[in-house]
């Protein structure tokens, strides 16, 4: 089973091939994913020999995350799978930043910047073996104050994760922070295990999960 | 030839699919008015939500319309410079991923040249190079001087105001809804065009610019000052002004240019007095014009299809790289004029 993954939500563009869960090729560029993320998908299939015809899906992270970075990695994955017949499986990018490796917290805050001072935040649990459990069903906007009130209340017990530099430096009450500038493969192919495929037809439906809206349709509701 | 053409500039989602330059085999719109009509205008955010929410439909749309597969192209055009840039990145990305997934030549068009080839896809046996082209659209009013394909001479231009922005702007303040091209259109049959003698900006003016702002406030101010008016007066006087204005200066064009062919190309080509007095007036002066299909007048992906036909021949496909530009050079414009940064050649 070959898979193509596709990260476009933070400030790396993220590409990678993967053979049965496992990672055969990647390819990270910093900005700019208008111009450099077909060619990336080229060049990382040419790099691990193998042919698109041979992709079973595509694995696209669907945010939350840059919106025009969204639109054009749900745009690229859809309409490959549209062209080539294959599967898309959606996943989140709160999820990625906590999939796949095992964490010494029993609470887990994944972050990243919604602009203008605010973050998209998901809270997660692990078990035993330290793996994150819960989705990102209870994921939402926050200002950096609401945020920093969620985590005192933690009381310690709770790791920050932030994809790429939000607003965790200037917390007081966190016990913890790791940084993540980029989406690794295996944390996106963790997370698209429990993703739920759809179809080539369907797939032509997929948006981006903006979880906010446009500045001016908030501006409108004031 | 098959080649799909995609046109996501602003705020309509296009697909069209034509063979050999000229036979449109499809050609799917879908318009986000519904999307924009709460804010007063087009919001660029919502745009690309928008074109990334219809895309997939509107190329299947267009593959079954066409009864192709996609198999069956041989390239994929897109408009890629010239427009919204959160908008323009979706049709890109879309058109990327079939270039990729199909192995076919990817064309990355400069919108105008896809209203430029609208009328080229209509006349290609007799529209021959040079020819003059004026370019009249909600974003662009523009007189250009078309040497070859993809070689143009920029002479004059709009200072502010483009007429279809004119259109749309006193037809949202007669209550008329957008876009408002046609509802004026429709309104000012019932008129009387000589009711109000609205300016017609810089008309006697030796360059060929055009100004439409000051007409636009003229009407303005007449509905805010007068007791009473015709809705339908006002409409055919005001259009009766842009036709003026814009048949005038093309018609000067032609002749300082020395050229004999003119192509009437945009949103606003599909206006019926300015189609009809800029043949009739042209025709006075020997000059022959050339229009295109109505329904390739508006923002569409059938004449980025048709440019695509005709400058993968001249010019060569694109990498994969390409990327998008808000405001581009237009081909290999020739500079005969002071112009705006939008159209400088690279």
């Amino acid at each position: 089973m070959f898979s193509l993954l596709i990260d476009t939500s933070g400030p790396y563009s993220t590409v990678a091939v993967a053979q049965d869960a496992v990672v055969s090729g990647m390819s990270a560029i910093l900005g700019r994913p208008a111009e450099k993320v077909h060619s990336q998908i080229k060049a990382t299939l040419r790099a691990t020999g193998i042919a698109l015809s041979s992709l079973d899906s595509v694995t696209i992270v669907t945010g939350p995350g840059s919106w025009t970075g969204l639109n054009i990695g749900v745009t690229a994955a859809k309409t490959l799978a549209q062209v080539l017949r294959v599967d898309v499986l959606p996943i989140s990018s709160l999820d990625a930043l906590v999939a796949g490796r095992t964490w010494r917290y029993s609470r887990l805050c994944a972050v990243l910047s919604a602009g203008r001072g605010r973050v998209y935040r998901a809270w997660y649990d692990t078990d035993r073996g330290g793996t994150a459990q819960s989705g990102h069903h209870d994921a939402e906007v926050l200002t950096a104050e609401a945020l920093e009130a969620e985590l005192a209340q933690a009381d310690g017990s709770a790791l920050l994760i932030e994809y790429g530099k939000t607003v965790g430096s200037t917390l007081k009450y966190c016990s913890g922070i790791v940084q993540v500038l980029r989406l690794s493969p295996e944390a996106m192919i963790a997370a698209a295990a429990h993703a739920l495929p759809l179809g080539p037809e369907e797939a032509i439906t997929l948006t981006p999960a903006y979880m906010q809206a446009s500045l001016a349709e908030r501006d409108a509701k004031r | 030839m098959v080649i799909l053409g995609i046109d996501t500039t602003c705020d309509d989602t296009s697909a069209g699919i034509v063979a050999n330059g000229s036979q449109v085999l499809a050609n799917v719109i879908s318009s986000q008015y519904a999307a924009h009509e709460a804010f007063g205008g087009i919001v660029p955010m919502i745009a690309a939500r928008e074109h990334t929410r219809q895309i997939g439909h509107i190329i299947r749309a267009a593959m079954q319309e066409a009864q192709v597969t996609f198999s069956d192209l041989d390239a994929v055009a897109v408009s890629n410079n010239q427009g919204l840039l959160l908008s323009l990145v979706v049709g890109v990305s879309a058109a990327k991923s079939i270039a990729l997934a199909c192995g076919i030549p990817l064309v990355g068009i400069h919108h105008l040249e896809g209203h430029i080839y609208s009328v080229l896809m209509a006349h290609e046996e007799v529209l021959r190079f040079p020819f003059l082209c004026l370019t009249v659209a909600g974003g662009h009013t523009l007189l250009l001087r078309v040497e070859d394909h993809g070689v143009y001479s920029l002479l004059g231009h709009t200072r502010d105001d483009a007429a279809g922005e004119a259109f749309d702007k006193v037809a949202r303040r007669l209550g008329l809804g957008y876009p408002g091209g046609a509802a004026i259109e429709k309104l000012a049959k019932q008129g009387n065009a000589a009711a109000y003698a609205f300016p017609r900006p810089m008309i006697t003016r030796s360059n060929l610019d055009f100004s439409f702002s000051g007409l636009k406030t003229a009407v303005m101010n007449l509905l805010d000052s007068a007791e009473t008016f015709r809705k339908e007066d006002v409409a055919a006087s005001f259009q009766q002004a842009v036709a003026d204005v814009l048949v005038t200066k093309t018609l000067r064009a032609a002749k300082s240019e020395g050229l004999a062919r003119i192509a009437l190309a945009g949103g606003v080509a599909v206006n019926g007095l300015l189609r009809s007095q800029l043949t009739t007036e042209a025709a006075k002066r020997g000059c022959q014009v050339y229009l295109p299909a109505p329904s390739l007048c508006m923002d569409n992906g059938a004449m980025v299809a048709g440019a695509g036909y005709y400058l993968l021949r001249h010019r060569g496909a694109d990498p994969l790289t390409i990327g998008v530009r808000a405001n581009a050079p237009l081909g290999r414009l020739q500079v005969k004029y002071r112009h705006p940064a939008k159209y400088r050649s690279a």
